[in-house]
């Protein structure tokens, strides 16, 4: 508002007082017009300028909210007797604020970082109680930010060499201990390490396996999916079909452990495999990305689920109750202004992190998600 | 008649089952093949070789977009055939041509194994292949958008990036006449063109630029002011008649320089419409023609800078330079000087209109200066 206000007043000159309208073309929000005028003409005050009716004053001063490529526009037309003149000034936009933690029964997301390059996975780590390390995986490099008391200490970016782009992108951040950091993405594996300064180190990836708590996935890195091969840590290997995610219940809500899994097939489907190569059963209406959810209450399997459609549309993360080879969905689902591109456990044992985009302003958004037993 | 029946019927089915069938699956698959059909007819795609009309290099320049994987400064592409996501697999010229994915494309590979187009499909079997389900991707003329939604086609539409206009022809009697510029630029009612000859796909033309792109296009006046044409006509000495020149090749121009001609007459203003072959020539039978121009980019100012390096020869448009790095306000000035000058006259704004089958997915009409994004869609297998 400074700077249009800058520009009527010069061009008011040598007229000092005006009247002044204001209205909305633009398809933003609803804006209070009258605090918009009343924020002008207090800063044409300090110019010499001063508001009257429209029938004392010498210009009309007409303003209009727009918008164009590039964003929100002012645009102030002034009359002086015969003479119009117009003058613009863009809109400076400002980063969204991160949202508050919403109360959606069933889901509770909050949203920590977003910015405007995109983000593959993060992971946040706290070495001590006073220091936070925030780990971004982005497509060519791993950003690291250090804050201590709630300021940020450091910040680096060290680049990654793939070997393997494709088109969907996927990777994914483990931290190993307060120190250790790995990172998973376009068929290399990088580890890093705090000692005391950080270290990256990047090199192919054995066998393509992708660590996943106790156990580890084959990833195809050519594409966006996962083969179908899982190892567990007792060497065991078992075979499904090619997924894009799975999710297994933990013993702790289950007591069967990993004899149950329930992948994202390629073919949309969703199917429940009981300890058998043959699924027991199939979900449909499911989308790409499923993760055991932590129970805020009871013991029963519950699953997040993401929603059916494409990147050109807003998301959704469901939560399912799994039991006796049925799938209730559990509450409302948790709506996302556009596609999550990622869904993986935090580190926590309790919350997930989501990666998702928001296609009104394009921003990249890193997210915590928890099961909050409709609290 | 029957077969015709059978077919709408057939279609509505078809998109009946594909509305119901849309797999959930967010995650991009890979796989299948693209069928596009293009009405314009490409004889090659050796980027030496000069096209024979504006809608062979607009398609043209699609297909080399898919096969090379950058563009010089000029937006000539740069390399070799094949280094973008695309490579030639099968071409017979002026008829079709089969592109397949790149494993060595450095943009990483395609979701689509390859993209079969068929050219020189006129546009009412493009829409009926869209209707039965034997394409995925075709261009639709933006007066066709309606209909073709009507009979459940999945429409997309860009951003309204295409002016339709008058450009008066600079040199000739009635052109060096403002007061006639200003009456015929007075005596059309756009809003009619766009609700009837449209159907509503567009937006009147006040300025040069559309609303979207520059946000001050409400400043220049749409509206039809049939009173002030007559009196501007009035002034002028005997009795001149325009001529309007429409491209005979063009049946939406035919549609609207007819629908200008009634108007004008009604404003009292002697006009004529008249089909032209091609672009133009150096010594033209036409005072005023229509013209149609797409923006290279959606920024203010590059969009402005190509529109007058398309229309200023034909109209002599007399603007200063506009260097890179004005600001809006000079944008704006140089923009009203050259509406204000009534030597090119916009009517209205298109949008691209493409049908596409269900099985597509994350579709994005491409913004101006892009190209099609068939690098980055990919089909619903399930939904075929």
């Amino acid at each position: 508002m400074y700077a249009l206000a800058e520009k009527i007043a010069a061009a008011l000159t040598p007229s000092r007082t005006y009247s002044v309208e204001v209205k909305d073309v633009s398809s933003g929000a609803a804006v209070e017009l009258a605090a918009v005028s009343q924020t002008l003409v207090a800063d044409l005050v300090p110019r010499g300028a001063r508001s009257v009716s429209s029938t004392a004053a010498d210009s009309q001063v007409s303003v209009t909210i727009s918008q164009n490529v590039d964003g929100f526009l002012l645009v102030a037309e002034i009359r002086h007797g015969d003479t119009l003149q117009v003058v613009t000034a863009p809109v400076r936009g400002s980063e969204p604020a991160a949202s508050q933690p919403s109360l959606t029964p069933g889901i509770q997301r909050k949203i920590v970082w977003q910015q405007a390059r995109p983000i593959l996975d993060f992971a946040v780590g706290a070495p001590d109680s006073s220091h936070e390390i925030w780990y971004l995986l982005e497509p060519d490099r791993l950003v690291i930010y250090e804050f201590s008391g709630g300021a940020q200490v450091f910040h680096e970016a060290r680049p990654i060499s793939k070997l393997y782009a494709p088109r969907d992108l996927r990777g994914r951040v483990v931290l190993t201990d307060a120190t250790h950091v790995r990172a998973f993405v376009g068929g290399v594996r990088c580890d890093g390490v705090w000692n005391p300064s950080f270290a990256l180190e990047c090199r192919e990836n054995p066998d393509q396996q992708w660590q996943m708590g106790s156990v580890s996935w084959a990833i195809d890195p050519s594409r966006n999916n996962f083969s179908g091969s899982m190892i567990f840590s007792s060497s065991l290997e078992t075979k499904f079909p090619p997924f894009y995610s799975a999710a297994s219940p933990s013993s702790a809500t289950s007591g069967q452990g990993g004899s149950r899994w329930v992948i994202a097939g390629l073919d949309g489907r969703a199917q429940l495999f009981a300890g058998s190569a043959n699924a027991v059963a199939t979900f449909d209406g499911w989308g790409s990305d499923i993760l055991t959810a932590a129970p805020a209450c009871g013991a029963a399997w519950q699953v997040f689920v993401t929603g059916a459609g494409d990147w050109t549309q807003p998301d959704q993360i469901q939560l399912y109750e799994l039991k006796d080879r049925r799938a209730t969905a559990v509450g409302d689902p948790l709506e996302f202004s556009g596609p999550i591109l990622a869904l993986w456990p935090a580190e926590d044992g309790k919350s997930a992190r989501v990666v998702s985009r928001n296609l009104a302003t394009g921003q990249y958004e890193a997210s915590t998600i928890s099961d909050t037993c409709g609290n | 008649m029957k077969l015709r029946l059978f077919l709408i019927l057939a279609a509505i089915s078809v998109t009946l089952v594909h509305a119901a069938r849309l797999e959930p699956s967010r995650r991009p698959r890979y796989g299948a093949t693209l069928r596009v059909e293009i009405g314009a007819v490409v004889n090659s795609l050796d980027p030496a070789v000069a096209a024979a009309n504006p809608e062979e290099a607009a398609a043209k320049d699609q297909i080399g977009a898919l096969l090379y994987d950058h563009r010089n400064p000029d937006g000539t592409f740069a390399g070799v055939a094949g280094s973008g996501p695309f490579r030639i697999a099968a071409w017979d010229p002026g008829k079709h041509v089969t592109l397949a994915a790149s494993d060595s494309s450095r943009g990483s590979r395609a979701f689509v194994d390859s993209i079969e187009i068929q050219m020189g499909r006129a546009a009412k079997d493009r829409l009926l292949d869209l209707e039965t389900g034997n394409v995925d991707f075709a261009e639709l003329p933006a007066e066709q958008a309606r209909s073709a939604s009507d009979h459940g086609v999945r429409v997309s539409a860009s951003d309204p990036d295409e002016l339709v206009a008058v450009v008066f022809v600079a040199g000739r009697p009635i052109s060096e006449d403002a007061h006639a510029r200003e009456a015929l630029a007075r005596s059309i009612d756009r809003a009619a063109i766009v609700n009837f000859i449209l159907q509503k796909e567009g937006e009147p033309a006040g300025g040069l630029l559309p609303q979207w792109s520059s946000g001050i296009a409400f400043l220049f006046s749409t509206a039809m002011d049939a009173a002030g044409a007559k009196q501007l006509w009035s002034q002028i000495a005997g009795s001149p008649t325009i001529v309007l020149g429409y491209d005979s090749a063009d049946s939406l121009e035919q549609t609207i320089a007819e629908r200008i001609a009634v108007n004008a007459r009604d404003a009292g203003i002697s006009i004529t419409a008249e089909s032209v072959a091609g672009p133009g020539s150096a010594s033209p039978n036409f005072d005023a023609r229509l013209m149609r121009v797409r923006m290279p980019s959606p920024h203010p100012r590059e969009a402005l800078v190509n529109l007058v390096a398309m229309l200023g020869p034909l109209a002599a448009l007399d603007v200063a330079p506009l260097p890179a790095g004005v600001s809006s306000d000079e944008v704006f000035d140089r923009e009203r000087a050259i509406v204000n000058s009534y030597r090119v006259v916009p009517l209205v704004w298109l949008p691209q209109v493409y049908g596409l089958s269900a099985r597509v997915r994350d579709w994005k009409a491409p913004a101006p200066g892009e190209s099609w994004p068939f690098a980055d869609v990919w089909l619903d297998q399930e939904s075929q």
